[in-house]
């Protein structure tokens, strides 16, 4: 696949909104969870201060790739994830592992979080979206590589 | 590119000892004939009418060269010296010949500045009219571009006809030019490009004939913006253009400040009077005397902006470029 | 002055990147990712963070590099980088759809820059695609009530990057003398004052 259509494909989306929600809810003391593509654009989220989430989206993808950039400029390799630590509460952002690289996940949660949590339930949904698109790009090049009946 | 001759042929004369005067002659010979198939004509002559005298490098002195002196006598009554280093080598007499033409061929700067102004001069007559029509540009008597005031644009008259604002001068020099609104009829098949490239290079050319007419009243002059032809030009155009903002200047006022030798600023002013960069009309300006500023403390301030400057003269170097 | 550093900014492909890499002596780092936005553009990857290159000066002292992510989701970074830069280049790519438009975005980002005579601007492509005119600049930087300088440059070719930052000084140090001058008016001094009390 050399491109992704601006608009996700409908069964895909289902499955990261679906996620987004779930994590929302699993995270004690969420405030919300954006889901963005690695160049920055908003794909799914829950928010609910009044942060914006389209800037939010460019940011975290911004965060992100600076995050990884410094990871192998500092020769620690590859960032895993990237955490801002501040007054009002924490976000987490990283990577959704997957076959083609899209999208970043990030989650917010208020002072009281419990870092351990937000990490492992940030990491879990990364890696159901991941699956999820992993699936989707399968079936996808089949059908792109299927042969014609005549 | 064909070397035209520009005048009648060029005289040399040989002005050394008699041993070496009949050798040099010799050379000429041969050389003269084959500058003659690149249509280069000269002829021998006597110094004293000669266009160019060839002497010994050191004449008049102890020193003993092997080295030649040519003496060029220009139109203009300026004499230019070129030295022949080793003139027994294959190819040194051509080449200094050739170079000496070149120089016997240059159009004085006056020629060049006096063409530019009256250039501009019938080009701001013929904007001015009300509903200017398109302009014929005739190069040599051939029509070289329709010129569009109101849209400073122009049209060769054949794709390769187009040229650069030098080669246009150079040929306007060479074979004679008129600009003269254009009797109806067919329009090039040629894409516009912007006239003002031309019109800034004659208005810097005309400055060292002072400035356009319309430049020395004392009206204000106020750039409309930076004006960008001017990128990579003298060195005071930045000063120039810091002083045309705020429509606090004239002519008269900038040439008080001597930002620049007087050649330069009318240059520039003609060069963006041409190019249409001033907003129109301007309250009068008087000549103001500038209040001297009290030296311990400019001397504080400027401290204060010297790191920058350092910073970027430190940037400049670096980079190669020209000014510091 | 902490840190030396000159900003590029502008939209997508205008080469930010390529002005950096002419005069930058280490390859420059850029934070690099896949662009997804194909109607944004064709290329295939894009800046989200900022392109980094550096030049060590005959002082010792280090020039720092640096270019801002061009898409306008990216603005919030704009001030970020352009904050205690010696000077911003505005690069332009007048073949893209509204380059009016852009030049719009950029004046409106860099505000504070412009006012201290620390922008200029670099139109790209203008040979194949002449509209806008650099007239046309003009006005529209004027329209603004702005004045700065508004040039013809194409980054693939060092010397053209090199004239724009020419530019740029000279603007700086045009203005660098005229504040030095009037700071050394007392009666500008004193409304000066005045004004803060």
């Amino acid at each position: 696949m050399t491109q992704i259509s601006r608009n996700l494909p409908l069964a895909l989306k289902a499955t990261i909104d679906e996620a987004v929600r779930s994590l929302h809810q699993r995270v004690p003391a969420a405030i919300g969870c954006v889901i963005a593509t690695v160049d920055g654009r908003l794909v799914s989220h829950v928010v609910d201060n009044e942060a914006d989430p389209p800037r939010i989206a460019a940011m975290i993808g911004s965060m992100v790739a600076l995050g990884e950039t410094i990871g192998r400029e500092v020769r620690i390799d590859r960032s895993q994830y990237v955490v801002v630590n501040a007054l009002n509460g924490t976000l987490l952002a990283q990577r959704v592992p997957s076959r083609k690289e899209l999208f970043v996940v990030s989650t917010l949660a208020r002072p009281t979080t419990n870092l351990g949590i937000l990490l492992h339930e940030t990491r879990t949904t990364a890696a159901e979206i991941g699956r999820a698109l992993d699936e989707w790009l399968d079936r996808y090049q089949a059908a792109a590589a299927a042969p014609v009946v005549t | 590119m064909m070397n035209t001759q520009d005048a009648a042929p060029f005289s040399i004369a040989v002005a050394l000892p008699t041993y070496l005067k009949s050798l040099v002659e010799r050379m000429l010979q041969g050389v003269l004939r084959e500058q003659q198939e690149h249509g280069l004509q000269w002829y021998l002559s006597d110094t004293a009418n000669a266009d160019v005298t060839v002497r010994m490098l050191g004449e008049g002195t102890q020193a003993i060269s092997p080295n030649l002196l040519a003496e060029v006598r220009r139109r203009d009554g300026s004499v230019d010296l070129i030295k022949i280093e080793g003139p027994w080598r294959t190819g040194a007499m051509a080449l200094a010949l050739t170079q000496i033409a070149e120089l016997l061929r240059a159009r004085p700067a006056q020629e060049k500045s006096s063409l530019a102004l009256q250039w501009l001069q019938r080009w701001c007559e013929l904007r001015a009219q009300p509903n200017p029509p398109p302009v014929e540009l005739r190069i040599g008597g051939r029509l070289a571009a329709l010129l569009d005031a109101r849209n400073a644009s122009m049209q060769f008259a054949e794709r390769s006809t187009a040229a650069t604002p030098e080669q246009c001068i150079a040929a306007m020099l060479r074979d004679g030019w008129s600009l003269q609104p254009a009797p109806v009829a067919a329009v090039p098949a040629t894409r516009p490009v912007s006239l003002k490239p031309l019109l800034w290079q004659l208005g810097l050319q005309s400055g060292t004939l002072g400035a356009l007419p319309e430049l020395r009243s004392s009206g204000a002059l106020r750039l409309k913006g930076w004006p960008y032809l001017a990128a990579g030009g003298h060195p005071s155009f930045a000063e120039l253009i810091k002083h045309l903002r705020n429509g606090n200047n004239n002519r008269a006022t900038l040439q008080t400040l001597a930002l620049a030798p007087r050649a330069v600023v009318d240059g520039f002013l003609n060069a963006c009077l041409a190019c249409e960069f001033f907003h129109e009309g301007g309250a009068a300006v008087a000549v103001a005397v500038a209040a001297p500023v009290p030296a311990t403390t400019q001397a504080a301030s400027l401290a204060r902006s010297g790191d920058e400057q350092a910073i970027i003269s430190a940037i400049r170097r670096t980079l190669g470029m020209g000014r510091q | 002055m902490s840190e030396i550093k000159l900003l590029f900014a502008g939209p997508m492909g205008a080469g930010k990147t390529t002005a950096i890499r002419s005069i930058s002596e280490i390859e420059p780092i850029s934070t690099e990712v896949e662009n997804t936005d194909f109607a944004e553009s064709s290329k295939a990857e894009t800046t989200v963070a900022m392109d980094y290159g550096e030049l060590t000066l005959d002082t010792g002292h280090k020039l720092r590099l640096y270019g801002s992510p061009g898409q306008r989701r990216f603005e919030f970074m704009w001030p970020l980088l352009a904050e205690g830069a010696l000077g911003v280049v505005v690069l332009l790519d007048n073949s893209r759809p509204d380059p009016l438009a852009d030049l719009a975005d950029f004046l409106s980002a860099f505000g504070s820059q412009i006012g201290a005579g620390r922008v200029v601007v670099a139109v790209g492509r203008l040979h194949s695609h002449p509209h806008p005119s650099l007239d046309d600049y003009l006005d529209a930087v004027a329209s603004r009530g702005h004045f700065l300088p508004v040039v013809d440059a194409d980054v693939r070719r060092r010397d053209d990057v090199i004239g724009v930052l020419d530019v740029l000084f000279e603007q700086i140090q045009t203005v660098d003398r005229a504040s030095a001058a009037s700071d050394a008016d007392e009666w500008l001094q004193l409304v000066q004052r005045a004004r803060t009390q």
